[in-house]
């Protein structure tokens, strides 16, 4: 099997990536000019915007036209092992974090939710929709289902300044484990509307189920996140047999 | 009274697995091979190699033969983090496998300098339809006769395990992107579609090992990954 020499866009591609990736490059920088990138690569123009074409595919860069080509850096990285508040993960990174209720009722558990949250048909669950706005922007909108059995004071906290898991663990719950699963939606126009984007434009879907420490439903969330600002990360810890 | 011929076979074939004629990853001639060579029926051939399949000696994949299979990597690492949908009885059909060099992008992927020589493959992985396209890369040093080693049959980990470069850790990135015409191409997609996109980094416990970027068509499918409380505060 004998060495592939890449193409002269994909070693273009992959210079600007390193240099991407390096430290010192940060969010918002801009990339040299093109007129000067042609220099520095010996490229034609065309095989430059291939290569631009497909770092701004990848969520690299961005471009604004007649201004030039911006390094996009500033994902908000959830680290899903950490099992993290929002409160706590904005917090950790000085990020500002305002909460806005949408809905905040009780409803009866139908059969999906009583088969998630473990509770009968009919039980009083507590479900509150609120938007989360990260440095002033919104970044998604949480749905939370709560049984009300378990937690009955969970419907008198004011939700808008305190944590909804530092509630919970004041309330006895001892978060210990949790399954999301990860997929793709389209913003309907209700949430269109309130991330201001297009109605139809592709978003994260994330449902999840947290429990405790004896494997009991504490929360079962779902929430849409707007996928340009948006990453999740899982890292494994060394020894970790699971 | 002699025992079955089945079972005879199944002996003289675990003998030969076990004195490294047929060695780890290799392929086994095929049941009507085997049966003509030894004058018994295809189908005692099939009921010996299912024993073995049975045992965790071999790997039958339906149209392909049966492979003698790698030492299991002592701790399972690969179910760890995002879950692919598909699993292991997704098809691979393999459309790249090559040697390139890290380039400046890889070479700080993996530590290593820009000149180091990586295996680059390039698969999309289907049950009835196309699930997702995959690309990765491995470090050309930890496993010389990475193609030979049937990529598409085993896992990464065991196949890394069995070059003795165990996984120990991995840390996945998942976002979404915009599809390229070549991943539209392959997993049938319509212009303007966007896929799941994600990228694992798998390490020994010297450092980067593998990388690996997938692409999920995903607008009926989901990565599922479950996790758990670092014990921090406690």
């Amino acid at each position: 099997m004998k060495l592939v020499e890449l193409l002269a866009w994909q070693q273009v591609k992959e210079q600007l990536m390193a240099d991407i990736y390096s430290d010192n490059v940060k969010n918002g920088d801009r990339l040299d000019s093109e007129r000067t990138m042609m220099r520095r690569f010996g490229v034609t123009r065309d095989t430059l915007r291939r290569a631009f074409d497909e770092l701004r595919r990848e969520g690299l860069i961005y471009s604004v036209p007649a201004s030039g080509h911006y390094v996009s850096k500033n994902k908000n990285i959830r680290n899903l092992r950490d099992l993290q508040s929002l409160t706590e993960w904005s917090r950790e990174r000085e990020i500002s974090l305002e909460t806005e209720i949408l809905k905040k009722r009780v409803v009866e558990a139908d059969k999906d939710l009583a088969e998630r949250l473990r509770v009968t048909l009919g039980s009083p669950i507590f479900y509150l929709q609120r938007l989360r706005i990260l440095d002033g922007k919104l970044s998604l909108i949480e749905n939370s289902y709560i049984s009300l059995i378990r937690f009955p004071g969970i419907g008198s906290i004011d939700l808008e300044s305190e944590s909804l898991y530092r509630s919970m663990e004041e309330m006895g719950a001892k978060f210990s484990h949790g399954e999301e699963e990860i997929s793709i939606t389209h913003l309907t126009e209700e949430e269109a509307d309130l991330f201001g984007l297009p109605p139809g434009s592709p978003a994260f879907f994330l449902r999840s189920l947290v429990f405790d420490t004896s494997s009991e439903p504490l929360e079962y969330l779902y929430s849409v996140h707007p996928y340009k600002f948006q990453a999740f990360r899982y890292d494994s810890v060394e020894g970790d047999d699971e | 009274m002699s025992k079955p011929y089945y079972l005879q076979l199944k002996e003289v074939i675990q003998e030969k697995i076990e004195d490294g004629t047929y060695s780890p990853g290799k392929e086994l001639p095929s049941e009507r091979q085997i049966a003509e060579h030894y004058g018994v029926h295809p189908h005692t051939t099939r009921a010996a190699l299912k024993l073995l399949e049975k045992d965790g000696l071999l790997q039958l994949v339906p149209r392909r033969g049966a492979f003698v299979n790698l030492r299991r990597s002592e701790e399972d690492n690969t179910e760890l983090g995002f879950t692919l949908p598909g699993g292991k009885k997704g098809r691979r059909k393999r459309i790249v496998v090559q040697i390139r060099q890290a380039g400046p992008y890889y070479a700080k992927i993996f530590q290593v300098h820009p000149e180091e020589e990586l295996y680059y493959v390039k698969r999309v992985v289907k049950e009835k339809k196309p699930l997702y396209m995959e690309e990765l890369f491995v470090l050309k040093k930890n496993v010389p006769d990475f193609p030979e080693l049937h990529p598409d049959i085993f896992s990464l980990s065991d196949i890394l395990a069995q070059k003795n470069v165990p996984i120990t850790r991995t840390s996945q990135l998942l976002k979404i992107c915009d599809a390229s015409k070549e991943v539209r191409k392959k997993l049938k997609l319509p212009e303007g579609s966007v896929v799941l996109h994600l990228e694992r980094t798998d390490y020994d416990r010297e450092g980067p090992v593998a990388f690996t970027k997938y692409y999920l068509r995903s607008e009926d499918l989901a990565v599922e990954v479950k996790f758990k409380k670092t014990p921090i505060d406690e």
